[in-house]
């Protein structure tokens, strides 16, 4: 009764198979074990990884020209002391929220789709994290005594980092983001990296790949203890997934500067950064499957999920803005409401209508299902959000340009190597991916296959109902 | 696999009976009659502010009970939700009762228009703005007639949102499930949008505006996340009060209540990290205008109610909810979901009872309730008018949508 009963579902509510043509576990694996095997690297892929190690490049001599000249080189000061490196900074660890949103939270949620979007996504994130904070680490001056950061006990420093400042809050709350990101992005990788190793045909591939899956045998006492790890880490990120970028709006809400302070930012910046953060998952995900013939397991019905999230996050984030200029206004205190409206009309008022435009308008071009499904305006689309968001961070930084004292009134200007070392962060970002694309499991070959059999609708009421 | 093998052969309710319509009024009218007692009490007694700020309180907990089964409804079309399809049409029916929360407002709205008091809303008194630079600023806001105005907007969109998808998915049981379940789908977009536009300005006035010059961009997404679990709270006591009757006892299994523990303890979370955030940041800061707030339940008598709030809404019953075991037995969430209801009522009173005698603006020295006996009048008052809304819209209705086209989803939900 039950399958019949099930199977007058209409489609709409049914979920499609994740997996498209007639794949079977085997053409999974093929497909996916091929790319990181296959001896023959594609050009496209020498050519992207020369232009991104080259500004990856370009990166880290600039750290070294900024580490041997000081932050003079920047266009940091007074009243911005707060430039591109912690717009840099907030824009990369908002990036790095996806990957922990699709791990956890949908797995929690129980949203099947995740398994071909997680891997690459999880990647995504912890090569966002290393950009995040690579900028903190270079701003704090003297770079080579960034471990201060962190409250070591050492006899010579005889002083311990302000516990009760949210930029030291900061270093835990990434430390351990970055931490879980890893361990969750690794521990995934154990399987597929066990199926590598059997599959190698060089020796450095097979010990490399051998060494990596840590004697993994696929029994069964080994999935069970995995399955264990795997909801055990899912609960513990997902609270990070809140508390990262929670803390991050901290740097700047428990201050008193207008336009800084205000409460609602804790969770605008969360679903701020979840926003990002699919904008940039869509981002790579559009070449990639496209470039490595994934389009049967990162599906249309995969892309148009990720537009409806980024309706939502942007939506919130709209919502923020609306909020935040309504109570910079009610409050009726004179220098709240001076920030806002500077923000709008005042000299950045090119980057504030940036944002606006890039954040609030574009992604609710996704309402429409026609563009849901056409991949080149979404990846414009997000192309915007991606520009969007860095520019969020900007208009935030560049309020300090205008405070309370006219007297003190700046105007921030980023020099050449400030604008240089966010394209290097670029590069280096692209750098790591390409070198994941290349050589790693880029989709999760065990949670695909499980959820080849695992559908909602009538396959799951028993075979006999089953539709494909 | 059958999932009807441990079903028993006992067939279950599925519909509320026409009479029931009759029997709504009894529960409506002795509700009705407490909130009149209260306020010849109160009023009668003296405690005019005292009573004002009680009976918002009685009529906030049932709209926010309202507001959050609306959420639920638009967000389970707007998700395309599939497990709830079975407890949707009883979240409909809350949220269906908007109309007579917004009734209970009248009282309200014509306090604010007929007279000059600020024992409610001290903005509502000429002589407290007088002068008041803060208050000047944004009178023409904060005005008698716009406020009322607002309130009637805010009312207007709950009900239209209700009515429709109310509508619709009683109009599903006998013509087109399938049309009006893609209509309903495509719908939920705007609805949601203006769903939580009407939210956090309803917030911002009926709430925030107990203190006029008092703000905090959050308070919004605060009054939200508690209604949410307000809203959780009893729709796990009301499947447990119906299924002890025989009705939708095959229908909703544990697996459901599995699900809405999930959300209790997702949105028990939620709101105490939204609450987090804003004391937090106002702690930190330490700007007056902001603190106000805070320093009346911080210092002085009020603190011992914030404590019970932290421990009463967040930490215990986090821990109470955290288990699998916990959220599958309808018992066991039945506790929780009862407990939490009770500290949604709190939550509230936190919220609006130490404005209460706030005729000075700014006073510190605003004093708790010795018994809050004409609060509970109230909000008992207030939810028997709401349960007696419930019963009176579900007379003669189906209580479940039984021609939805994810109906089967959901009655064959597991949780893996």
């Amino acid at each position: 009764m039950a399958s019949a009963e099930l199977a007058a579902v209409p489609e709409p509510w049914i979920d499609p198979p994740w997996v498209e043509g007639a794949n079977t576990y085997e053409s999974i694996t093929d497909k996916v074990s091929e790319i990181a095997l296959k001896r023959e690297t594609p050009l496209a892929w020498y050519i992207a990884f020369g232009i991104s190690s080259s500004l990856a490049g370009m990166f880290g001599a600039l750290i070294g020209y900024l580490i041997f000249t000081g932050v003079g080189i920047w266009g940091n000061n007074s009243p911005v002391f707060w430039g591109f490196p912690i717009v840099n900074f907030v824009f990369w660890v908002g990036i790095g929220h996806a990957g922990t949103l699709i791990s956890a939270i949908l797995f929690l949620f129980r949203q099947h789709w995740r398994t071909s979007i997680n891997r690459f996504a999880e990647a995504m994130t912890i090569f966002a994290v290393v950009c995040a904070g690579t900028f903190p680490g270079i701003h704090v001056g003297r770079a080579w005594l960034a471990y201060w950061l962190f409250p070591l006990p050492t006899s010579q420093l005889s002083m311990w980092p302000n516990f009760r400042s949210p930029l030291l809050w900061d270093v835990f709350a990434v430390g351990t983001y970055a931490t879980v990101s890893v361990l969750f992005w690794y521990m995934g990788m154990i399987p597929d990296f066990a199926t590598l190793r059997d599959r190698a045909k060089n020796k450095i591939q097979q010990f490399a790949y051998g060494v990596a899956s840590l004697g993994w045998t696929g029994s069964a006492s080994q999935w069970r203890v995995y399955e264990k790890a795997y909801m055990l880490l899912a609960a513990l990120a997902t609270p990070l997934v809140l508390s990262v970028h929670s803390v991050v709006s901290f740097d700047f809400a428990v201050s008193q500067i207008p336009g800084w302070h205000t409460t609602i930012f804790p969770p605008y910046f969360v679903a701020g950064a979840v926003f990002s953060g699919f904008g940039m998952v869509l981002t790579l995900m559009i070449p990639a499957r496209e470039l490595f013939g994934l389009k049967e397991l990162v599906t249309m019905r995969h892309i148009e999920n990720m537009c409806k999230i980024i309706i939502l996050t942007g939506s919130i984030v709209g919502f923020a803005y609306m909020t935040e200029f309504f109570i910079a206004w009610y409050s009726g205190n004179g220098y709240e409401k001076f920030a806002f409206i500077n923000r709008a009309f005042g000299p950045y008022w090119w980057a504030y209508w940036i944002m606006v435009t890039c954040n609030v308008i574009s992604p609710q071009l996704f309402w429409f299902k026609s563009i849901r499904r056409n991949v080149w305006v979404i990846f414009i689309i997000t192309i915007f959000i991606n520009i969007g968001m860095w520019f969020e961070r900007f208009v935030i930084i560049v309020t300090l340009s205008r405070d309370f004292l006219p007297s003190s009134w700046g105007y921030y200007k980023p020099t050449l190597i400030d604008i240089l070392m966010l394209i290097g962060s670029f590069g280096l970002f692209f750098t790591l991916f390409l070198l994941f694309c290349r050589f790693l499991p880029i989709v999760a070959m065990s949670e695909v296959k499980q959820v080849m059999h695992h559908v909602d609708g009538p396959a799951k009421a028993g075979h006999a109902g089953g539709g494909h | 696999m059958s999932a009807t093998a441990t079903h028993s052969t006992v067939p279950e309710i599925r519909a509320a009976a026409p009479s029931l319509a009759a029997t709504a009024l009894g529960p409506m009218g002795l509700g009705v009659v407490l909130l009149v007692i209260a306020a010849a009490a109160g009023i009668g007694g003296g405690q005019v502010s005292r009573f004002w700020h009680a009976y918002l309180l009685g009529v906030s907990f049932i709209t926010a009970l309202s507001i959050g089964a609306l959420f639920f409804v638009i967000a389970h079309h707007l998700a395309g939700g599939r497990w709830a399809t079975v407890i949707r049409r009883l979240a409909e029916l809350m949220a269906s009762a908007i109309p007579y929360c917004a009734a209970l407002f009248i009282p309200i709205a014509a306090h604010i228009l007929m007279t000059d008091s600020g024992a409610l809303y001290p903005w509502n008194d000429p002589t407290i703005v007088a002068g008041n630079e803060l208050l000047e600023h944004k009178s023409g806001y904060l005005s008698d007639g716009f406020f009322v105005i607002r309130m009637a907007i805010y009312f207007g969109v709950y009900t239209l949102l209700a009515k429709y998808f109310f509508g619709q998915s009683v109009a599903q049981d006998t013509s087109d499930p399938l049309a009006r379940a893609k209509m309903m789908g495509a719908r939920s977009g705007p609805a949601m949008i203006l769903f939580a536009l009407a939210t956090n300005f309803a917030a911002f006035d009926w709430l925030m505006s107990l203190e006029p010059t008092w703000f905090s961009s959050i308070f919004g997404v605060y009054f939200f996340a508690g209604s949410v679990v307000a809203y959780v709270s009893f729709m796990i006591l009301m499947l447990n009060f119906l299924q002890g009757r025989g009705v939708l006892t095959q229908s909703v299994t544990a697996d459901h209540y599995h699900d809405k523990g999930k959300m209790l303890f997702g949105f028990i979370f939620f709101s105490g990290y939204i609450a987090f955030s804003q004391y937090m940041l106002i702690w930190y800061a330490a700007i007056p205008e902001e603190t106000q707030w805070y320093a009346i339940r911080q210092f002085g008598p009020w603190v011992n109610f914030s404590w019970f709030l932290l421990f009463g809404h967040l930490l215990i019953p986090f821990l109470g909810t955290m288990s699998r075991t916990v959220r599958r037995n309808k018992k066991l969430i039945g506790f929780w979901a009862l407990w939490m209801l009770v500290m949604s009522a709190a939550n509230l009173f936190y919220v609006i009872m130490p404005q209460a005698d706030g005729v000075e603006v700014g006073n510190m020295m605003k004093h708790p309730l010795p018994l809050p006996w004409l609060e509970a009048l109230c909000v008992v008052g207030a939810l028997l008018v709401f349960i007696g809304a419930l019963v009176r819209n579900a007379a003669g209705k189906n209580l479940l949508p039984i021609h939805d086209p994810r109906l089967p989803i959901s009655l064959h939900h597991h949780v893996t």
